[in-house]
């Protein structure tokens, strides 16, 4: 809740409040981004351009009742602009696809207790196979804890889309559980 | 307690039960299992709900990541030493707001004006009458409108949205008829109803407090009740529809071109029969859902809400609001959903521009039209 007490003196041009806000947010902000981009350079960059842009149009932002949701979705945004602007240049025919892809990796695993190794790999595997929104959404949902409807905002989707996809995405895992 | 839903009988289903997220998060807090009991007595069931308790350990035990404080405090100088780089010019801004403020209190002393005018008239040439003398207001786009009606009842009216309504009610029955958006708040009075006529329904309510969206031009009318009960019946429609109760915070969805599809569907089948034979009303048309219902009435306070709304809805809502034309450019936008909640009599393109920062779009704004395009050089969605 004191969250938002700093979100309104943000509004208000306090740059403190500003500085305490990204240091609060920025262990979920920035390991989601290097889940959307794998070069630390955009994640970095596009944490910036969006803070920043956040405090230039500060007049023209009201009172928000989510703040992790909201900026969660405003640098999914900024790294999808960003990586466009870097790639203008590169390989136009590249699948834009490939560039947005969450990767589940070891690191993310390791202190699994409920895996042994081979298991783990298999879960790696199989979750890498998933779809490109199936996996953002599994990521939205047990990485970051989010309910459904907040992770139909952050997506663009409707709720029983959400739903559809990460049915999916479960049911892709059925092999890992007795 | 809240009583929960029946579990599924498999563990996929259990997985995505909106019930089970509420149990994963109180179990933490050692809270006794609701459906311990089911679990009990079949143990089907209860190897199903293991098997997701397992799979959602298996996806939710990760390692939580940190960064280094040194790094977090290099990247936040970055940020302050860019924005104080910046020189602050505009205080205009705030003017802007002063003009605003001052707009809206014009408009409403003109309501109150034409209001006043009607009672004046209506009181001192109509009293000694005892037949029903109909009032009408009506609401232009971009305004709304507040009225207290002889029994007590108050109502808000959206932009675009006409009321007709007795100068003084019959001891009876209360009736208004509506076009468009309003929130009623109903007084009680007793063994009276007031009853609501739309275009294609009546709504029936004895004291209550409900929202009622029926545009002509819309794709569905939706009634929404905050407090209360309200009984949705057919009116002077030709549909056939048996009474539906609605209880606070639930909403009835009354899809339009559905509705008439299926109908042309079996006109087509029925060639021969009579044209003007009743149509029932299939359960196809007609949608309940638990709303937040907030969002829905919070325009009467001027706010502006889109709640997971698509931009189809989201153009045709502040076309009202801000009494402009929309156009969306690409047919893909129509269906990008948007949430956002603007509280400060935000100015068309103040939330515009609050849009562009979550969503990728761009927009110009000609006189009174706008129209809105997917930004093509950000364009990463379709």
């Amino acid at each position: 809740m004191e969250h938002l007490i700093l979100w309104k003196k943000f509004l208000k041009g306090d740059k403190e409040a500003l500085s305490l806000l990204f240091r609060i947010y920025f262990d979920d902000l920035y390991s989601y981004g290097t889940k959307l981009s794998n070069s630390s350079e955009i994640v970095e960059d596009s944490m910036q351009d969006m803070f920043y842009k956040l405090w230039k149009n500060r007049d023209n932002l009201g009172e928000i009742s989510n703040i992790k949701y909201y900026l969660l979705k405003a640098l999914r945004h900024r790294i999808f602009d960003n990586l466009n602007w870097k790639n203008r240049f590169v390989a136009m025919e590249l699948p834009k696809e490939e560039l947005f892809e969450i990767e589940f990796s070891h690191e993310d695993f390791l202190i699994n207790e409920q895996l042994d190794v081979e298991r783990r790999e298999k879960l790696i595997k199989t979750l890498n196979q998933l779809s490109k929104s199936q996996k953002e959404a599994i990521y939205l949902r047990y990485f970051k804890n989010y309910d459904f409807k907040l992770i139909a905002r952050i997506m663009n989707i409707s709720l029983q889309s959400v739903r559809n996809v990460i049915h999916r995405g479960i049911t892709a895992c059925r092999e890992l559980i007795k | 307690m809240k009583k929960n839903k029946k579990l599924p009988l498999a563990f996929d289903k259990i997985l995505i039960h909106e019930d089970f997220i509420t149990y994963i998060e109180n179990s933490r807090n050692n809270i006794e299992n609701p459906w311990k009991e089911e679990l009990e007595n079949s143990p089907e069931l209860k190897k199903e709900f293991e098997r997701a308790v397992q799979l959602h350990n298996i996806l939710t035990s990760h390692k939580k990541i940190k960064y280094p404080d040194d790094y977090k405090k290099k990247q936040i100088n970055r940020l302050l030493s860019r924005i104080n780089a910046e020189v602050k010019s505009d205080r205009f801004i705030q003017r802007r707001n002063l003009l605003r403020i001052a707009q809206i209190a014009a408009s409403i002393f003109m309501v109150l004006i034409v209001a006043a005018f009607f009672l004046i008239k209506n009181n001192v040439i109509e009293s000694p009458l005892t037949q029903v003398k109909e009032l009408k207001v009506i609401v232009p786009s971009g305004e709304k409108s507040q009225l207290i009606l002889s029994d007590g009842t108050k109502v808000w009216l959206n932009s675009e949205s006409k009321l007709v309504y007795p100068a003084n009610f019959t001891i009876k029955e209360r009736t208004v008829s509506l076009e468009g958006e309003a929130y009623f708040d109903v007084t009680k009075v007793k063994n009276s109803y007031f009853v609501v006529y739309t275009q294609d329904f009546k709504v029936k309510v004895l004291g209550t407090k409900f929202n009622i969206k029926s545009y002509p031009k819309d794709r569905t009318i939706e009634t929404t009740v905050v407090e209360g009960m309200v009984s949705i019946e057919s009116g002077k429609s030709k549909f056939n529809l048996s009474p539906i109760i609605l209880k606070p915070t639930e909403r009835l969805v009354y899809r339009k071109d559905t509705a008439s599809e299926s109908k042309k569907e079996t006109r087509v089948n029925e060639i021969e029969s009579d044209m003007e034979k009743i149509q029932p009303i299939s359960s196809q048309e007609i949608f309940i859902s638990h709303v937040n219902t907030e969002n829905i009435t919070c325009w009467k306070d001027h706010l502006l809400v889109f709640d997971n709304e698509t931009f189809d809805e989201i153009a045709l809502k502040m076309s009202r609001w801000y009494k402009v034309q929309i156009t969306i450019q690409d047919e893909p936008l129509k269906l990008h959903r948007y949430t956002g909640k603007f509280v400060n009599n935000e100015s068309l393109t103040q939330v515009l521009e609050a849009i562009k920062l979550t969503t990728p779009i761009c927009y110009t704004v000609h006189q009174n039209s706008v129209v809105i395009a997917l930004d093509k050089k950000n364009n990463n969605f379709y």
